[in-house]
């Protein structure tokens, strides 16, 4: 039990520094980390900003039971990335600014210090169905076998860490430095298809 | 579509068979299905008729949407008074019976009076014609079913009762296609007309015809998107049925254990999704069902959640093949398994028998289905068993029905759910555990008791309109009501709002609440048992009342409300 509380406690910290930074919108995004056989996810609808200890949902990684109807809508997704990579954390949010750039190209490509240094690029990756979509845990877990964060074309992003900050940390960085690039524009060509 | 329906009036007593088009009215205010049954309930007797008088119709009704091939719409209800609490009651079932209804040109049937011999009728191509029935009398439903398809051919689908019906069991229920009308005692109402079978002909005829197909197609797609999206209705039923609730609801100590007399159930995982997944050798759906929630053992369909639970859990079992085994029983003799267990469950209190005991259960069960010994009282369901035996605090019921298994003291708006059923003590009128467990749309504090009333009468009404359009009840795990207005309205070209469309289902749930008041009931009626009954229950029930607009002694809607829902004739 104690080790629970724990978990809960560093999702709520996590979730709150993530929505503090407008990284996801009141009930949007998720995040999970995986203990041995287990996931702890976050409930489906919950709010990250203010994460309770119910709010984290305790599944298997190979099976599903029945918190699977409790548990967060992506999490096909988190499942997949598991069984395919050796991540131990998932993050996934919706960042407005590496969002709307996800919809301009194919990837993106980081020009400041830290993006480029921790980053470099960022795959956008394009499917029919972006949300709880089985074909979205088909391709994604490729991408994040080489890259620490990818983007989903018009919806967000899965970083993936050993620790849930880790995870927590390239998406805030994605962001980050999306935004200097826009600042750099001063909105000018920033996005192809707009008066900015 | 047009908004034409087709109802066909079968008199047993003359044997005669009226056709008769309804007005396109009648349609847009109660749409079909559960609403329309109560609506035309009063043009056939009177809300005080005794449920067992040959006069006392029940209904077959299909709805808009069924045979559409939209999202979890293959689904038709039966409508009757409840021999088992006396009020009006509608079952919804799954299976293929009222798609093949709609094929065969018959979009409801209403069956009054009684037939001189045990008989069945057989409808083909819009052609009804009655046939001997007494070889069927006695026999368990695999054997009538059996008996049927010698007749009358493999491509049929049927409605019929059971021996347990026969013998005057109360909950006796009605099987079609292997899903069940479960609730309330149809099975005793049909019987009561010497009718053992309404078997269809397996049609195959194009009824596809929706009024935008374009907009239908688009509006399916994007519900098919969601369904697919939710892990919910895209793992969760999928990989286990409605057994994936049984876990969860016992790790939130809501499982009501021993004739609720406990909240948890040491040995749950026993007879948990996850431990019948083992034992399923099949998935079953209904027509337009994506999901596939049934489950078919060796044995058979089943169990559900809830059998599981008031066979299982509520009666200290855990031994998951007796529970099985019990399930097929019930399957075999036509009874509800809600009803049944909670009938054994009061009877073991109240005689301090021992619960969890399956030799003793189980000849519990054998000595019901037959109306035996002492199963002749419990066969009369928990309420009348408890008066009988002058316990009746022990019964856990509201109305009369058997309560479901969600322990109402720990889920606050389930409780009042319960006690506001206008069919007695039932989950499915509110399914408040969408929101209080499932956190759909949001998750809601289950012991939060101001401001439950709102959520509860705005889900009571939208699973009215739901019911009648005639969608599954499932579909509302994953989108809410404006997808399903949008596609009833592709499908018959009405051109309803979200807020039409609630308040279609708000009329049908005060003309179901004024058909119970004339059949005599009150508010003392909307009260749960003594020992389920919690402090903020009154103040919730007083909410309830004036959120709903009606008299805070009576209950009865007030003029103003009538008036609003176009039920002024009514008084």
């Amino acid at each position: 039990m104690a080790s629970i509380v724990k978990i809960w406690e560093e999702f709520a910290k996590i979730g709150k520094l993530g929505w503090q930074q407008g990284l996801f919108s009141s009930h949007g995004g998720n995040m999970s980390v995986k203990v041995g056989e287990k996931i702890y996810i976050t409930r489906r609808g919950s709010m990250l900003g203010s994460l309770s200890e119910e709010d984290i949902i305790e599944t298997l990684i190979d099976d599903i039971d029945s918190n699977i109807c409790l548990a967060s809508t992506e999490i096909v997704v988190h499942r997949a990335i598991y069984k395919k990579t050796s991540a131990l954390a998932v993050f996934h949010a919706h960042p407005p600014i590496a969002t709307a750039l996800s919809m301009e190209c194919e990837e993106i490509i980081l020009d400041d210090s830290e993006g480029n240094y921790i980053l470099k690029k960022v795959p956008v990756i394009a499917t029919k169905r972006s949300v709880g979509s089985r074909e979205v845990a088909d391709i994604i877990p490729k991408y994040l076998q080489e890259y620490k964060i990818v983007m989903l074309k018009g919806h967000g992003s899965f970083s993936t860490g050993l620790l849930l900050e880790e995870a927590f940390s390239y998406t805030s960085t994605l962001e980050h430095s999306c935004k200097i690039m826009f600042y750099r524009s001063k909105g000018k060509g920033f996005f192809k298809n707009s008066n900015w | 579509m047009s908004l034409e329906y087709r109802l066909t009036h079968l008199n047993l007593t003359k044997k005669t068979v009226k056709n008769k088009k309804l007005d396109a009215s009648i349609i847009k205010q109660f749409l079909g299905g559960r609403g329309l049954g109560v609506r035309l309930y009063f043009e056939f007797a009177s809300p005080d008729i005794d449920p067992l008088d040959p006069e006392a119709p029940i209904f077959f009704l299909t709805g808009p949407l069924t045979g559409s091939t939209g999202p979890l719409t293959g689904r038709f209800h039966c409508v009757f008074k409840s021999p088992l609490t006396g009020t009006i009651f509608d079952s919804s079932c799954g299976g293929y019976g009222g798609v093949y209804f709609v094929k065969n040109g018959i979009d409801g049937i209403v069956i009054t009076g009684r037939l001189e011999s045990p008989s069945i009728i057989y409808i083909e191509d819009e052609k009804i014609s009655f046939h001997e029935g007494i070889y069927l009398k006695g026999k368990k439903i695999p054997e009538r079913i059996g008996k049927l398809k010698e007749k009358f051919g493999e491509d049929i689908s049927y409605i019929m009762c059971g021996p347990s019906a026969e013998r005057g069991v109360i909950f006796s229920n009605l099987s079609s296609d292997n899903r069940y009308f479960g609730r309330g005692g149809g099975g005793l109402v049909f019987n009561s007309k010497n009718l053992l079978a309404l078997v269809v002909k397996r049609r195959e005829k194009n009824i596809f015809n929706p009024f935008d197909k374009e907009r239908f197609n688009y509006v399916s797609d994007e519900i098919d998107k969601w369904i697919y999206a939710n892990p919910i209705t895209s793992q969760g039923l999928p990989e286990f049925g409605t057994s994936l609730l049984l876990n969860l609801i016992n790790e939130l100590k809501i499982l009501p254990h021993k004739n609720f007399q406990e909240i948890f159930f040491e040995e749950a995982d026993k007879i948990s999704g996850e431990s019948l997944k083992n034992k399923v050798i099949k998935k079953r759906a209904c027509i337009g069902c994506k999901i596939a929630c049934g489950r078919i053992t060796d044995k058979g369909e089943g169990p559900e959640y809830e059998t599981l639970w008031a066979l299982g859990a509520n009666l200290g079992i855990s031994d998951l093949d007796a529970v099985i085994e019990f399930n097929k029983l019930c399957a075999d003799y036509g009874v509800d398994t809600i009803s049944l267990g909670g009938s054994i469950a009061a009877f073991l209190e109240i005689n301090q028998i021992p619960f969890g005991d399956i030799k003793i259960v189980s000849e519990l069960i054998n000595k019901t289905l037959e109306a035996l010994d002492e199963g002749k009282d419990i066969s009369l369901g928990s309420r009348r068993l408890a008066e009988k035996l002058g316990r009746k605090e022990l019964s856990m019921t509201v109305k009369g029905l058997e309560l479901p298994a969600y322990h109402p003291k720990g889920i606050y708006g389930m409780a009042l759910s319960y006690g506001t059923s206008n069919r007695g003590g039932c989950h499915l009128r509110a399914y408040m555990l969408a929101p209080e467990v499932l956190g759909i749309p949001k998750l809601i504090n289950r012991k939060m008791s101001k401001g439950k009333a709102g959520i509860v009468i705005y889900l009571q009404n939208s699973h009215c309109a739901s019911d009648s359009s005639i969608f599954c009840r499932f579909l509302g795990l994953a989108v809410s009501d404006d997808y399903l207005s949008r596609l009833l309205n592709a499908y018959t070209g009405l051109d309803l709002s979200t807020v039409e469309f609630q308040k279609i289902g708000e009329r049908i749930y005060n003309l179901e609440r004024i058909f119970n008041i004339k059949a005599g009931f009150k508010r003392e009626d909307d009260y749960l048992p003594p020992r389920l009954y919690f402090d903020e229950y009154e103040d919730m029930l007083d909410e309830y009342y004036l959120a709903r607009g009606w008299d805070e002694k009576t209950g009865f809607p007030k003029q103003r409300k009538l008036k609003e829902l176009g039920l002024e004739w009514l008084v």
